[in-house]
């Protein structure tokens, strides 16, 4: 078993994993080729990733663990040690206050032949890259569960009802409905649109289980669903009366977009202000623009008149169902923590002995030979300076 | 006060000149003073380019992380202030040659751009924008550098070049800026995934940009452990060092203008 996990934990294997999906990927995204992330091949190279990832975490956090763990042995036949001439007067306080200073964590061991010091340093290194690997099998395991997200829109007017779509109440239990209050553009303080902001109360059998506001980038979310501001339509109540029984009425105009409403009279609404809109009319082959203003009725040609009832918008919310989003969420806390350990210094030890009647006698070690020249050249230096 | 965009622009562009200029004449004449001009050049026109950062920012009442034009100043300003601590900080004189031009570029490309101050689509009214831009700023600052250092190695491990500093100290500073780049690189992936879950509701869609950031991402992965644990060093990991900021320039660049997608709105 452990040499099957070896094999599968391999860096080699890990290498050529990484060069693969980079390559893939560049493949996928030049040509725009989006079906090979639903691929079965796509999905064995995450899946071979996965394993690779976990098996390397198995093998060798624990490692890392037990150098964590590390105390002082009061060993005096090891060898690598050399004679520190600069500790040649120090008591065991003055070294300890040095290492101290060095920012080590010390433990001592001592028995009748003399004293040991280990002291340690930098240990958050040991673990970043296991905390990263950690975070990124986290981080797999949610888009795994993500994958099977359902999503649909609805699209409302200011107080209206709508159920949820179908795939998401599928998943979530029926029941919910959405209901608007409002939706409104905001705009900041040099007149752009700041955001598109949906009001709205999420109910279930008539119980108000959640309200609040949907913005882009705000979105409103409630357990596994989140209801996203996707986009919306700026519509105009038009009420026309005079033109035929069967075309008199009350419009919802959509902006910009023309309205035949009957066969000699087209309609064109573009918003002005809150109170106020542009028609522009085609009427027997002619055309005209004018201003309508809320609640003002307007008489315009051959008995016909048109009253502005105020603005009728849509307003187009996403709504998602998700369960892994959370999971995701946390492998990516992990991550950055991982990031900010990777800047910590690198892991470093000192041992140090001194036999009774003896010389203090030490060894340095660090994965990096500079470091480990430059720790030892630092702790000569601050002996000297105690 | 946006008239003064333009001037700005070009003395920083003089000055990167001016400090490349200097770097590549102490190939053949190498003495204090040109060094020491080197040096002072370089530092004017990395505060030319903070000026610039700050004015732009007074402009806009923010963060100047918004567009293309924005990003690539402080693309450039992230170079050349990684480029003078670790002037400081290692004796790597010379090295402003391979440095200074990709500065260069950036101020010849954001002479094209435009420079004027819009509003801002409200997806891109996001506090995790300033996270996401910020960290692709000192990532991408990290591996122009890196990437410079792979350069000077490579031409110094041929026996070109001989003033230059060993190769064995170019090779482990190129390493540690990739050591830098890469946990920030990692934040700007998490923090563009987090923003658009919440603008667009999903983490990954697949858009060219963010493929090839994820690829860039992949191969100073590779980078990282050949090097850590395989203990790959000099021609090699140069190589993807070179490799890596060629995917970093696509990301920016190339993605920008061949294969625009949801990021398309930088250029």
């Amino acid at each position: 078993m452990h040499k099957f996990l070896r094999s599968l934990a391999s860096l080699k294997l890990a290498i050529y994993l990484l060069a693969a999906m980079a390559g893939l990927y560049a493949v996928a995204a030049v040509y725009g080729d989006m079906e090979i992330y639903s691929s079965w091949m796509f999905r064995l190279l995450m899946a071979v990733f996965w394993l690779n990832l976990f098996s390397c975490t198995v093998l060798h956090l624990p490692g890392a663990w037990r150098i964590s763990r590390r105390k002082a042995k009061a060993d005096f036949a090891g060898s690598g040690y050399e004679n520190i001439a600069q500790a040649e007067n120090c008591s065991q306080d003055e070294i300890t206050a040095v290492l101290k200073k060095m920012g080590f964590k010390m433990d001592t061991a001592e028995n009748e032949q003399g004293i040991c010091i280990f002291a340690q340093k930098g240990k958050a290194s040991l673990f970043a890259p296991h905390v990263l690997h950690l975070a990124i099998l986290i981080i797999i395991i949610g888009a795994f569960l993500v994958s099977f997200a359902v999503s649909g829109a609805v699209i409302c007017t200011d107080g209206q009802k709508v159920a949820l779509p179908s795939a998401v109440a599928a998943k979530i239990g029926e029941g919910y409905e959405i209901v608007v209050e409002k939706f409104e553009t905001v705009y900041d303080d040099q007149g752009a649109v700041d955001n598109w902001v949906t009001t709205l109360d999420l109910t279930k059998d008539g119980e108000v289980v959640a309200s609040g506001q949907s913005m882009v980038n705000h979105p409103l979310i409630y357990k596994d669903l989140t209801i996203y501001q996707n986009s919306y339509k700026y519509h105009f109540l038009l009420s026309l009366e005079g033109v035929n029984a069967e075309a008199d009425g009350v419009y919802s105009l959509p902006e910009d977009l023309a309205v035949d409403v009957s066969d000699d009279l087209t309609l064109i609404a573009h918003g002005l202000s809150d109170e106020e809109v542009f028609v522009h009319v085609r009427y027997k082959g002619e055309e005209q623009t004018y201003t309508l203003i809320l609640g003002e009725p307007f008489a315009f040609k051959d008995g016909i008149s048109m009253e502005y009832g105020g603005e009728n918008n849509y307003t187009i919310l996403q709504i998602k169902y998700a369960q892994g989003s959370k999971v995701v969420f946390l492998g990516f806390i992990i991550a950055c923590l991982a990031s900010v350990m990777f800047w910590s210094s690198r892991y470093r030890e000192i041992y140090l002995r001194q036999a009774k009647d003896g010389a203090w006698q030490g060894r340095v070690y660090c994965k990096s030979p500079e470091i480990m020249r430059k720790m030892k050249e630092d702790f000569e230096t601050n002996l000297r300076g105690k | 006060m946006s008239s003064l965009q333009l001037p700005i622009l070009w003395a920083m562009l003089c000055l990167y000149v001016g400090a490349f200029v200097l770097d590549v004449y102490q190939f053949f004449q190498s003495n204090e003073k040109v060094k020491k001009a080197a040096v002072i050049v370089t530092v004017l026109a990395v505060a030319v380019n903070g000026i610039l950062v700050v004015l732009r920012g007074i402009l806009i009442q923010g963060l100047p992380l918004n567009n293309g034009f924005e990003f690539g100043m402080c693309f450039a300003l992230a170079i050349g202030i990684i480029y003078l601590i670790l002037l400081k900080k290692f004796a790597l004189s010379q090295i402003g040659a391979f440095i200074m031009p990709i500065s260069i570029a950036l101020s010849c490309w954001l002479l094209n751009l435009d420079m004027s101050v819009n509003p801002l689509n409200p997806s891109l009214r996001s506090y995790w924008l300033s996270f996401h831009v910020t960290a692709a700023v000192i990532a991408y600052g990290t591996f122009a550098i890196s990437f410079g250092l792979a350069i000077a190695y490579l031409l110094r491990e041929q026996g070109k070049l001989q003033k230059m500093p060993e190769a064995e100290v170019l090779d482990e500073v190129s390493y540690k800026m990739v050591f830098v780049g890469m946990p920030f690189l990692t934040i700007m992936l998490i923090t563009g995934a987090v923003w658009a879950e919440y603008a667009w509701g999903t983490f990954w869609s697949w858009d060219p940009k963010e493929t090839f950031a994820l690829v860039t991402w992949l191969v100073y992965a590779i980078y990282l452990h050949i090097r850590l644990m395989r203990g790959w060093r000099g021609k090699k990991t140069a190589i993807l060092s070179i490799i890596g900021f060629v995917a970093v320039i696509f990301t920016f660049f190339g993605v920008s203008y061949l294969l625009p997608g949801l990021h398309s709105y930088i250029s």
